[in-house]
Formats: structure tokens, sequence, C-alpha cells
């Protein structure tokens, strides 16, 4: 089997020589177009090095421009080259000079020897499918296009608008049936012979010339004219992928295990720069190294691994803030945080306690009681400093509240971290915890009168604070009625501005992940397990439970003291 | 034939247009202004700052050509240098053009041998009072029409996969997507030990000594008047407790042209369009420095500091020098602070944006 490679190439002479090398070794012949634009150093150096070589021709014919004939007639340069070396190859392998082949010679050669007769080209009827992911694509071939899209971007939407405007559509040359596909191609050197014949005619060039992206359009559009459909292998040899911005992605050395594994015998494009896959590759292509075997039905399906990634990262990293993206004042880091946590929300730091006495018994959840404590941030297990902060200095975690919860979300590795927010903390963080989707809130359906007690206080009290009653006797019976009213107001308004988010919290998050706890009847549940999706430690909780119910025991009382003084206050409340 | 009267109203157009009239005059003029105070001054001015310089060794130019090239101010300190240079070189960087602002002059001791070196000097001066200006000149000098890397010798460069990667694949990954600059956040290294009680041989590997960075606590400000984007965060603001602690955001790789100045350390250029870090609805790559400064004994860290001071614009961003010294005495490493090992450290911790580079 003898293959000719026709190579489209204009820059990296070191990589081309690398390339053209093992092409030769392995038996085959090589006809090189180098572009006229690009630099006459390297095309000399080229020409100098491979001077004398039976199996490989080297030109600089034409300037290439992008989207143009020029394409095309540097292709058939190449093919003129074959033909005049009379090298009579079977097939004909189109690449380019940044391609390089990721399986051995022998696969591919055994491969194109068992479908012996078939062409190897993408050919989409482009007037019943949409083959061009964006942009014009009957266009293409509909109107005239003389100027060049990315040199004289104007020009080019001027003449395209000014036919359209016009309705200069034109027919397709001789009535063919225009077809699209990769411009990478391996077809059988017949075929290939009438197609120079056919483009040898003048009215078939004039056409073309005057397309948009002929390279895309000429070869489909001719192989499917001579060649029956059947025998016509529908996808290309040679693996791609496209950007969001149409531009051939690059593969570098740390793709070689992708690369292996891809059902292609080419692949488009490698980097120039690092050598050390070339090594790897030129090993595969020898047969010295091993890659995974395909079968003949997979060739040329793409995989997804490339189209999951990209569509994955089109935000940014999922789960990562944006390196210099500024994220929204309102729930900053925490917009892109992935990772599940949980807040419990209560008027009163006297029923959080209980809260964290029962969740204290798990040693996979790490709860944080006030982090937003005006004097102290309390961490779990009462640690001095936690992912960078100091539990005695707000001033830091102050800058900015998401943030700081991000930080220590993300400084829990192993446990789901959780933390305990008291109204009136925190600025409008609780309102972010209902938003946010990864997070579970439990709010407490608080009682007015402790949290009124805990309201007389100067600042808020600590969790596992005890709270002195006494307090309460201090303050004159006027005073403590006038600020139980005012307290009742503030109360109320946060427990529907809460009831009111839970219940969108609620129709938002997945089932159970917002909850609203009663005390009144929370003695044994399992409410808060059920919450947090982990399974009851049935002995540990039997010893907390019988503390936590004499806690609970000790709030019910506390709050017929004072509801009992709030009573007996004059003006009758 | 009956006409309606014109009458002014409330809502009268002619009024209005009057005043978006002016309203336009008033920001071509104010727009004119900027440009030649902010912009065009600062290229006359380092024009003018550079003939203080003098040519030492190395190339006086730049090759045509893609090549990639380094503006590196030098402060003192040479231990950094040779793997400075390996790393950077082994990542495809083609010239490195330093400025000696040391105090003994004594860079060419060290370097002059490498061909791939230019050194320059300020004549009649032994004090870094102009830097900026000198390393612009420096900038418009070599790398007008090239990709440009403003570092310092205690940067290191390290972006997505960058181990089996070079810059120029980056670079040529950003110029598909059509970005000219790449923004970068400066991560602070430090070891076990306060880096004070270090000592650097020559041509250690800083990897060795300090391999430890913050993983989380930065905190990214919304864009500012020049469209830039500042961070602030890691060690300094932690272990120093500064609600202002230095920047650390940095616009190190420019496709540079005449007109381009940094007008703050190498974090805020003008004009102002290339400050922006990525384009709209589109997150593009972006790079990490890891800035072993604590391995530089004091009195580099003090003229660092001092030449850093003279920035054109006061953006706020602080000096990091400053905090280095300051760093340097302390014990950094806490419960959460990352071993650094390869670049996908911080892809995972998001200091490193991939983009859409696969």
């Amino acid at each position: 089997m003898r293959i000719a490679f026709a190579l489209l190439a204009h820059q990296h002479p070191r990589v081309l020589e690398r390339l053209i090398s093992i092409l030769v070794g392995a038996g085959h012949v090589v006809s090189v177009h180098f572009d006229r634009r690009a630099s006459t150093a390297d095309y000399s150096a080229l020409a100098k090095r491979f001077d004398g070589n039976s199996s490989v021709r080297i030109i600089s014919r034409f300037p290439v421009r992008w989207g143009q004939w020029s394409i095309v007639a540097a292709t058939l340069c190449c093919l003129d080259e074959i033909a005049a070396a009379g090298w009579e190859p079977e097939y004909v392998y189109l690449m380019s000079g940044s391609d390089y082949p990721i399986r051995s010679a022998s696969e591919l050669e055994g491969f194109l020897a068992r479908h012996q007769g078939r062409e190897f080209i993408e050919c989409v009827p482009s007037d019943l499918m949409r083959w061009v992911r964006g942009g014009p694509q009957r266009e293409r071939y509909q109107y005239r296009f003389y100027f060049n899209w990315r040199d004289n971007p104007r020009l080019f939407e001027f003449a395209f608008a000014l036919q359209k405007r016009l309705k200069l559509k034109r027919k397709f040359v001789r009535g063919f049936e225009p077809h699209m596909g990769s411009q990478w191609w391996v077809l059988t050197w017949n075929t290939l012979k009438q197609i120079m014949a056919l483009a040898r005619e003048p009215d078939i060039a004039r056409f073309f010339r005057s397309t948009l992206i002929p390279d895309e359009l000429f070869f489909q559009t001719l192989v499917h004219h001579l060649v029956p459909g059947r025998q016509i292998f529908g996808r290309p040899l040679t693996l791609y992928h496209f950007t969001d911005y149409g531009v051939p992605v690059v593969y570098y050395l740390d793709h070689a295990d992708f690369l292996l594994r891809q059902p292609f015998f080419m692949a488009r494009k490698l980097s120039p720069y690092n050598h050390a896959l070339f090594d790897l590759l030129d090993a595969c292509w020898r047969g010295e190294r091993g890659t995974a075997p395909i079968s003949d039905s997979a060739v040329g399906k793409v995989g997804s691994e490339y189209e999951k990634r990209r569509i994955a990262y089109r935000e940014g990293p999922p789960g990562l803030p944006v390196v210099g993206q500024s994220p929204d004042k309102w729930s900053e880091d925490l917009g892109r945080l992935a990772i599940p946590y949980f807040a419990i929300l209560s008027s009163s730091t006297a029923e959080l306690a209980i809260i964290r006495r029962v969740l204290s018994i798990y040693p996979n959840v790490r709860i944080h009681g006030q982090i937003f404590h005006p004097e102290r941030s309390e961490f779990a297990e009462d640690v001095s400093s936690f992912a960078g902060y100091s539990a005695d200095d707000s001033a830091l975690r102050n800058i900015s509240a998401p943030n700081y919860i991000a930080d220590l979300v993300r400084a829990e590795k192993s446990r789901m971290s959780g933390f305990m927010l008291r109204a009136g903390q925190g600025w409008h963080i609780d309102e972010v915890m209902f938003d946010r989707p990864n997070v579970r809130v439990a709010v407490i359906k608080s009682d007015r009168m402790i949290s009124f007690a805990e309201s007389l206080l100067p600042v808020h009290p600590h969790l596992d604070e005890a709270f002195d009653s006494e307090f309460l006797t201090l303050m004159p019976a006027e005073t403590l009625a006038r600020r139980f009213k005012r307290h009742l107001e503030e109360f109320q308004k946060n427990a529907d501005r809460w009831a009111k988010l839970l219940q969108r919290a609620v129709d938002s998050k997945p089932p159970g992940w917002a909850i609203e706890i009663d005390l009144e009847s929370f003695s044994h549940s399992l409410a808060l397990e059920r919450w947090l999706g982990i399974d009851p430690d049935w002995p540990r909780r039997a010893v907390m439970w019988e503390s936590v119910d004499r806690d609970l025991a000790r709030l019910k009382n506390l709050r017929q003291l004072i509801a009992s003084t709030v009573a007996s206050c004059p003006n009758g409340l | 034939m009956w006409r309606p009267q014109h009458r002014a109203t409330r809502f009268d157009n002619s009024r209005k247009n009057e005043m978006k009239f002016l309203r336009m005059i008033w920001r071509e003029l104010r727009d004119s202004g900027f440009t030649l105070t902010r912009v065009l001054f600062p290229v006359f001015l380092s024009g003018v700052m550079g003939t203080l310089l003098t040519h030492r060794t190395g190339p006086a130019r730049s090759r045509r050509g893609s090549d990639l090239i380094a503006v590196v101010p030098y402060y003192g300190n040479s231990s950094l240098l040779p793997s400075f240079l390996a790393h950077h070189r082994s990542l495809g960087v083609d010239l490195f053009v330093f400025l000696d602002l040391s105090a003994e002059r004594e860079l060419s001791a060290h370097v002059a041998e490498e061909a791939d070196c230019a050194i320059w000097l300020a004549r009649n001066t032994t004090r870094s009072k102009r830097t900026l200006h000198w390393l612009n000149f420096l900038r418009a000098r070599y790398a007008t029409g090239h990709w440009c890397l403003s570092i310092e010798p205690c940067d290191f460069v390290v972006f997505y996969r960058s181990e089996t990667r070079t810059i120029k694949d980056l670079i040529e990954f950003a110029q598909t997507e059509g970005s000219r600059q790449l923004y970068a956040v400066a991560i602070e290294m430090y070891g076990e030990r306060p880096a004070a009680e270090i000592r650097l041989a020559a041509g250690q590997n800083p990897f060795e000594l300090l391999s430890y960075f913050d993983p989380h606590g930065y905190v990214t400000a919304t864009p500012g008047r020049y469209g830039n984007v500042m961070i602030r965060g890691g060690p300094q603001r932690r272990a120093l407790h500064a609600a202002r602690s230095s920047a650390l955001n940095r616009m190190p790789l420019v496709k540079w042209k005449w007109f381009f100045t940094y007008a703050a350390s190498t974090r805020l250029l003008m004009p102002r369009r290339v400050n922006r870090p990525h384009r709209s609805a589109h997150t593009s790559p972006t790079i990490c420095l890891l800035c072993f400064a604590q391995l530089n004994d004091d009195a580099t860290l003090r003229r660092a500091a001092e030449s850093e001071a003279r920035e054109t614009v006061r953006d706020g961003g602080g000096s990091p020098y400053r905090g280095a010294a300051r760093l340097r005495q302390l014990a950094l490493k806490t419960e959460d602070s990352v071993r650094f090992k390869s670049s996908a450290d911080l892809a995972q911790c998001g200091l490193i944006n991939p983009g859409q580079w696969f």
C-alpha cells in the first residue's frame, strides 16, 4: 500500500522536518506546499534538507489566504507534483503541517487496505443539512466572494450585503449537488485524477474561485458527483476539535493519553514547542509503542470528552471562583461555591446552643457557632483561628461576609460544614443562604420571650453562656415594658421575613433541604439527621438527649420566668 | 396654513439634545485630556528618562519575529537568578532584559556570559528613583510588537499545566481568542519556618525552601477607575491583619505596543482597556506568579520597596515588598496551607483559570 501525503505548511520547519522524515521512513511519499507568504528562509532550509530525496517534493507557489481559493490551488499543486513525480499511489492523504500521526503506520495501511477503493471524506449535503456551526452556509456558494473576510472585513460585509440586497443569487455550477465537510480527506488517486481534470475546466474553476471557504466545498462536491454514495466513508480520518472561536484546538504533551485513545490516524493540531510529544508519537507511528486497538466501525467517531469540558468551563472552572472576575456584590464568592454546607438560623443564641449540642455527636459534621458574632467568631471546637481568620479579629471577616463563608467552607476538606446565624448578625447573609441552591437551611421557630431576654444584654450572648436572670429584676418595669413592645415588633418582622424566604427556599431547593424546627416538639426527634442526610448514632444520641432534655426544660423555665416578669409590668402587656 | 407654534414644555427635546451635545463635547475633551496626560505623556517621559540608561551587555535590540521578551528589574540578591533564568527559559522566554538597580551594580558578574540576557544600567545614579519609567523605556525598546513578560527575579510564572506547555502555547491560545493581555495573581510562597531563618544557596531551587501557599482568603474588588480588577489577600492580609493589604493582581503578559506604559508596579497599564482581565461573556485563561520575595535579604527588599513606591498612578495597591520584609520574620504555615507540587494544585484552588484552554 503506497500512500502519498499532500502537506500544506506555512511555519515551524523543525516540526515539518520530523513529520516528513517519519512519513518517508514508513515507505510513503510526501508532496509539500509551503505557503508563499511565510518565511522564505524556512522554505529554503526545508527544501535544502530534503534536496535529492526522491520521495519528497517541496514547492512554494501560492500565497495562501484563509477562506480563499488559494488553499485549493495549493492542494491541487501538491497533486500535480504527485502526478509529475509519477508516484502513482493508491491513496492521497491531505494534511496540514501542524498535523501528526497518532497511530502506527501499519494500522493506517491496514485500514486503507481493508477499505480499498473507498473515499474518506466528510460529505454533507449542504442544501439539506446544517453543517457550519456559525455563520453562513448556503450563502457561501450562492453569492460571490472576492474579498477576504480576515483582511478586508468591511469590504467583505459590504459586498455580501449588496448582493443580498440586489438578489444576485446564482445557481451551482453545472447543477452539481453542493456538499460540505472537513477540509482534510483521504481520497483514491483515481478519483483525484478525475478531480484534477475537472478543476482545469474554466467554468468550474471560475465558480469555485468566488465561493467562500472553497476548501470545505470543492473536493466534497466533486467527490459526491464522481463517486457513488456507498463508496464514500463519510467521516474524516484526522481528529480535530474547534473552540468557541472557530479555531482548531491544540494538543499538548499532557494530552498524550487522550490522543492515543482516539479512533483517528492523525490529529490536528499539535503544539510545535514541546518535542517530547513528537518523540512519543514517533514511537507509536513506528509501532514500538502500542495504542488502544480500534474497530473499523469506530474510526472517525468523535468522543464527547472535549465537548463536555468546553461546556463545563464556559463560565469558569466549575465550583470555583473565576480569577479576575469581579463577583456580584450580593453573593460574591458564594455564587460559584458548589460544595454543600448548611446554615441554622434563629432569633436567640440559647436555642442555637441546643441544636449544636444535638449535632456535636457526629464526627463527620463540622459545625461552627455564631461566626458573625460581633465580639468573637465562634469556630468549631473553639479554635482560635480557622482558614486564616483569627477568632478575635473581626476586621478581616468584615471585609466581605460571603467571601468569609466561602473560605470557611473551602477550608474544610472532608467533613460537611455549617454554621449558625443569629438574627441581627451577618448583614444580608441570611437571605443569601435561602437563595443559594447548595445550602441546607434550618430555621428555628424561636420563642419571643427568650430572644427578648437576650436582647436586653449589651451584646449578643455566646453559645453555652448561662443567662443571668437577675438582670431582669434590675431593670425598671416601665423600661422593660417599652423594650418588650419594641422587641416584639422587630421579632415579628424578622419572623415574617424568614417565613417568606423559607417558603421560597422549600420550593426551589431539593426536598427536605429547607426545614423549620419547632423546639416545643423537638425532643428526641430525628429532624436534624434527616435534614443533613446522616445516619443517627443511636448510643451516643441516648446520652446526648438526656442532657439536651435538661437544657430544654431549663429553657422552658426561663421562658416562664420572663413571661411572668413581663406580665407583671404596669402597662398591662 | 396653520402650523403648531413651538412652545417650550417640560419635555423639550431641543434643549435635551443641546445638553447631549455639550456633554459629548465635554467627554471628548476629557478623554483627549486623559490620553495626553495619562497615556502619551508617560510615553514621552519614559523616552526622556531612557536617555539616563546605558546598555552594558547582551543584545541591544530584540530580533524580529515572535520572540518572547522578559523585562526584569534587579535589586540585588543573586541567589535566585539561576533558577529564575532556568525556569523561564524552559517556559519559552527568548530574551531577558535586566535593569540593574542593585547597590553594587553586580548583575553583570552573574549573567554576563548568558547570550539571552541584556543588562542595562542607570547612568550617574545609584538610587532607583525612576524605575517605572526606565522599565517602560526598555519595554518600548525591546518588546514593541512582541509579547512582553514583566516580572521580577523573585516571581516564577506558573499557568495551567505549565509543566508540559510553554508560555508561547498560552500566548497562541490567547491570540485565537482575541485577547492581547493575560491577567495574573501573585501568590506569596512561604515555608514551614520563618524565611528569615532560611538561606537560599546559590542555584538552589526556591520551591524546596518555600513550598506552601494560601489556597483561599483572596478578595476580588470591582473594577477600579482604570478598569483594573484588584485582588487582595494571601499571607499579607492574614498575618499582618491588614484590611488593605497590598494588591496581588498583575498584568504581566502583554502584546506590547509603543504607547503602552505601566502606571503602577506591573498591575496597572495605560491605556485603560489593557487592564481588562476577561472579555465580556467569556473567561480568558489567567496565570499565577509564585512570589519568593521573602528569600531576599532586608537590604534588597528595602531597595525594591523604595523604587516601587514611586508610581505615577496611586491606585491604592500598596507595596508588596514592604509587607514581605515583615512577613520574613513570621512563621506563616497553618493547617490550611497547601504544598505546591504542580500547577494542578493552583487550578484546584481556583487560583488559575484555565478558561477554554483544553
